[in-house]
């Protein structure tokens, strides 16, 4: 019911236009991207590899998560101790992940133990040839800096959507949209009764 | 509006039962002799040569969307994002895309079964409110009761109030009510036409005599007896016309939809179309929903383009809207 | 109430005040009960699904309810921040400009063509009026669809054919041009409908009175512009009314738009922030104090015009 930010990455176009090497051929992808790419990839099937984030500040090693998907288990559920029992198994199981790595799905694990797998970081995919992408992308989930996610999600993406449109269209800098967000969110968060400490 | 283009209407009730094609032909013959002949006007063949290209190119621009939707609903996802957008690609997917509709994509929902909703919305909803209209329009024209003006005031100032201000207070009420996810809390809204009350009014005091009204009561018959022998047959073009808007009205709601329903096994056409093209925009290229968006969108046009055609005769023969206000 | 039952009290011999109001009142309750049972219906209708929920959207109006501190009182607060919102105004001001710009060339054109098929210059006038009138037939959420896969900027026909035409790196759904693309969308899906309404109108011109006028050698410009437009001025007021009303509550085709990721802001349109506000932020009560600003505009406004009008004498 309320949209999303939209990641243009990831329409079928751009994927076609990937595939002719009419965008860019190093887009600044997720873990879990190439297994939606790969069935796009039809000239350039095998050619691609992963490579870590190019950094503002040489040296730095900063990543960051792209994705959001949870699997919560709301108050009217008929059975909540049972989904919130499938909820854990399907997220942090090395039985589940050993089906959500392989095909159709392929997934980046949310399963810690795996990451630091060796089968794992050795799995190689159609679309990346004979190189192993999940030696880089395992890496750069080690970098990560968790983070907590507000009460109000669903506000702060349908702000986002709104607040980031004048970056799209080069009116506004990066700095200055996540400036004006921080102060949205901030208001909204004292308009429902947050005590908000910045800091 | 005139006696003529009243009367046409209650003549084809009243007279012999007449093919469609005689009436047709009556009816082109009817518009014929009403209109004063081109060339009385002076016209210069050129002038109209233009008016006509005009019409040419205003039938193109309607119908450009409705071609690319015929044309893009053959085509498999790849082929409405690679091929030209207004000619055929291979493979040729009209029947595997259609065969779609029934399923459940992905736990999207299924398009058939919002077809199945929005008929009964629209049949209890518009039908409904189109009852509900000829009663009171009938109601406010032929009896004056204390604060009858003032209560039609009320119903036609409410055209005025937007939508959302009825529509969100009603999300409230349904949490509370458990109305959330009913059905009713679709239909019962619907009921409500303040559009149709005013044009079955005015329509009742052009086309319901009141001395037919007195002459039956003299002959002792009951109001509501008055009501459903004299006045309703003289209603029935009247009735087609509120019956036509208020169905497009429900068939094009989405806002409440959108809001009271969380199931998507009760959405109308509107909201799960809608919602397929945000899963699609939003998952990109892996959903495969596309061709379903398009498919969904060719069959919910298509038997709205079929209703109007069978029914044109009651918007030709005299639009309320356009005969009321003058 | 007839006219005969109007007159006859003025023309029957005087009586005394109170006679009259028995009478009178014995007639009219008589008649009250029956004209009601055919009301009611609607009337409770009416009620419960248009009057209760307005008012319950006054009564939340006045309400804060936050996720800590749970539902207060807060009088006008909402009131305030709706009324000193920028955003909330600026969304008024689009779909006014989107109002002032598409209904005049939407009714031009409408006009236009319902006068060409009420003077019958057209060849297969029948079959160009079934055409026009489609739109009406298709829902906004899928004329919407439709016209956004058209526009889109990536593999849209249109962008491929403004770029064609030398207009390289068009963006239909860019924030300059949505609001041109949704009045283009707005055009198409509307401007049968009103042209039928024009032409229903024209039909009822008096013939004789054209006649007249081409006896008198006026060339058909003049007829068309001072005898027939003056004529079906009330049909024109009215799809101008019924428009505008439409536009300021203009939702579907942003709504539908953003979903392509497009320009479309959160409080692009009134309601499109009332939908944002109330659903998305979950804000309802100020949601609801938003609807209650956006219903008073209209109908002061449409209050002011009709006493504007009457005042012209064009008002009866």
């Amino acid at each position: 019911m309320v949209s999303t930010v939209n990641d243009a990455n990831n329409s079928p176009l751009p994927n076609e236009d990937l595939d002719n090497g009419v965008t860019a051929s190093s887009p600044l992808n997720s873990a879990w991207a190439p297994s939606y790419f790969q069935p796009d990839a039809k000239k350039t099937m095998g050619n691609w590899r992963a490579a870590a984030l190019p950094q503002w500040t040489a040296g730095a090693s900063v990543s960051a998560d792209w994705g959001g998907s949870t699997y919560p288990v709301f108050k009217q559920s008929a059975h909540p101790a049972q989904a919130a029992e499938f909820s854990e198994w399907l997220t942090a199981n090395q039985a589940s992940w050993t089906i959500l790595k392989t095909p159709p799905s392929e997934l980046f694990p949310t399963y810690e133990p795996l990451l630091s797998d060796p089968s794992f970081k050795s799995l190689t995919y159609p679309v990346s040839g004979s190189s192993q992408p999940n030696q880089v992308f395992t890496a750069a989930a080690s970098e990560i800096q968790p983070v907590q996610w507000p009460p109000f999600m669903t506000q702060a993406l349908n702000q986002a959507l709104t607040t980031f449109q004048p970056v799209l269209s080069g009116k506004e800098t990066l700095q200055q949209a996540f400036q004006a967000f921080q102060g949205q969110e901030v208001s909204y968060a004292k308009a429902q009764g947050f005590t908000v400490s910045t800091g | 509006m005139t006696a003529s283009t009243l009367a046409s209407p209650g003549d084809t009730a009243a007279g012999p039962p007449e093919s469609r094609r005689q009436r047709r032909k009556r009816e082109r013959l009817q518009e014929q002799a009403a209109a004063i002949p081109v060339h009385l006007y002076g016209l210069r063949r050129g002038t109209v040569t233009l008016i006509t290209v005009a019409c040419v190119l205003f039938a193109i621009f309607t119908l450009v969307p409705v071609a690319w939707i015929i044309i893009n609903s053959t085509k498999s996802q790849t082929g409405i994002f690679s091929s030209f957008a207004f000619w055929f690609s291979r493979p040729f997917d009209f029947f595997h895309n259609f065969a779609l509709l029934f399923q459940n994509v992905d736990g999207n929902g299924t398009y058939f079964q919002w077809f199945g909703n929005t008929v009964l919305y629209a049949a209890l909803g518009g039908g409904g409110a189109t009852a509900l209209a000829g009663f009171a329009g009938y109601g406010f024209a032929r009896f004056r009761f204390r604060g009858s003006k003032a209560y039609f005031y009320v119903i036609v100032g409410a055209l005025l109030v937007p939508v959302a201000a009825i529509t969100l207070p009603l999300y409230l009420v349904y949490a509370k009510a458990h109305l959330i996810n009913s059905i009713w809390g679709m239909i019962l809204p619907s009921l409500v036409s303040p559009v149709g009350v005013y044009l079955m009014r005015t329509y009742v005091d052009l086309s319901v005599p009141r001395e037919l009204i007195d002459a039956a009561r003299i002959d002792g018959a009951g109001e509501a007896r008055i009501f459903f022998r004299v006045a309703l047959p003289l209603m029935v073009p009247g009735l087609m016309t509120v019956l036509l808007l208020s169905v497009v009205a429900v068939w094009n709601n989405y806002f409440l939809p959108l809001i009271i329903f969380t199931k998507n096994s009760l959405y109308p056409l509107t909201v799960g179309i809608g919602v397929w093209s945000q899963v699609a925009e939003r998952s990109g290229g892996n959903s495969d929903l596309y061709p379903l968006v398009v498919m969904g969108g060719l069959v919910t046009i298509v038997p709205m383009i079929a209703l109007f055609l069978v029914l044109q005769r009651y918007w030709r023969g005299g639009m309320l809207l356009g005969s009321i206000a003058n | 109430m007839s006219d005969t039952a109007l007159k006859a009290p003025r023309n029957a011999p005087p009586r005394t005040a109170a006679a009259r109001r028995t009478r009178r009142s014995a007639w009219s309750r008589r008649r009250d009960r029956r004209g009601l049972a055919f009301v009611a219906p609607f009337g409770i209708a009416f009620t419960l699904f248009t009057i209760v929920p307005l008012l319950y959207a006054i009564y939340e109006s006045l309400f804060t309810s936050r996720i800590i501190g749970g539902t207060v009182f807060s009088g006008f607060g909402n009131y305030h921040q709706v009324l000193t919102s920028g955003a909330f105004w600026g969304g008024f001001v689009r779909v006014i400009v989107f109002g002032a710009i598409q209904i005049p060339i939407m009714l031009a054109i409408a006009f236009f063509f319902a006068c060409v098929f009420d003077l019958g210059v057209a060849k297969a006038s029948r079959l160009f009026r079934t055409i026009f009138f489609i739109p009406f037939a298709v829902p906004i959420v899928v004329a919407a669809l439709m016209w956004g896969f058209l526009l889109e900027p990536s593999y849209g026909p249109i962008t491929h054919l403004a770029n064609a035409f030398g207009f390289g790196g068009t963006n239909f759904l860019s924030s300059g041009l949505i609001l041109p693309s949704i009045i283009l969308i707005a055009i198409w899906e509307w401007t049968g409908y009103n042209s039928i309404i024009l032409y229903t109108a024209l039909k009822s011109v008096p013939r004789d009175v054209v006649e007249a006028a081409i006896l008198d050698d006026t060339p058909l410009w003049k007829i068309i512009l001072k005898i027939k437009l003056p004529m079906v001025r009330p049909a024109i007021v009215m799809l101008i009314f019924l428009n505008s009303i439409g536009a300021l509550q203009l939702f579907v085709e942003p709504e539908i738009l953003s979903y392509q990721g497009g320009s479309i802001t959160n409080t692009w349109t009134p309601i499109v922030d009332v939908y944002n506000t109330s659903i998305a932020n979950a804000q309802y009560n100020l949601g609801a104090a938003m609807a209650v600003v956006l219903g008073l505009v209209i109908i002061v406004v449409s209050v002011a015009s009709m006493i504007f009008r009457r005042q012209r004498g064009e008002l009866s």
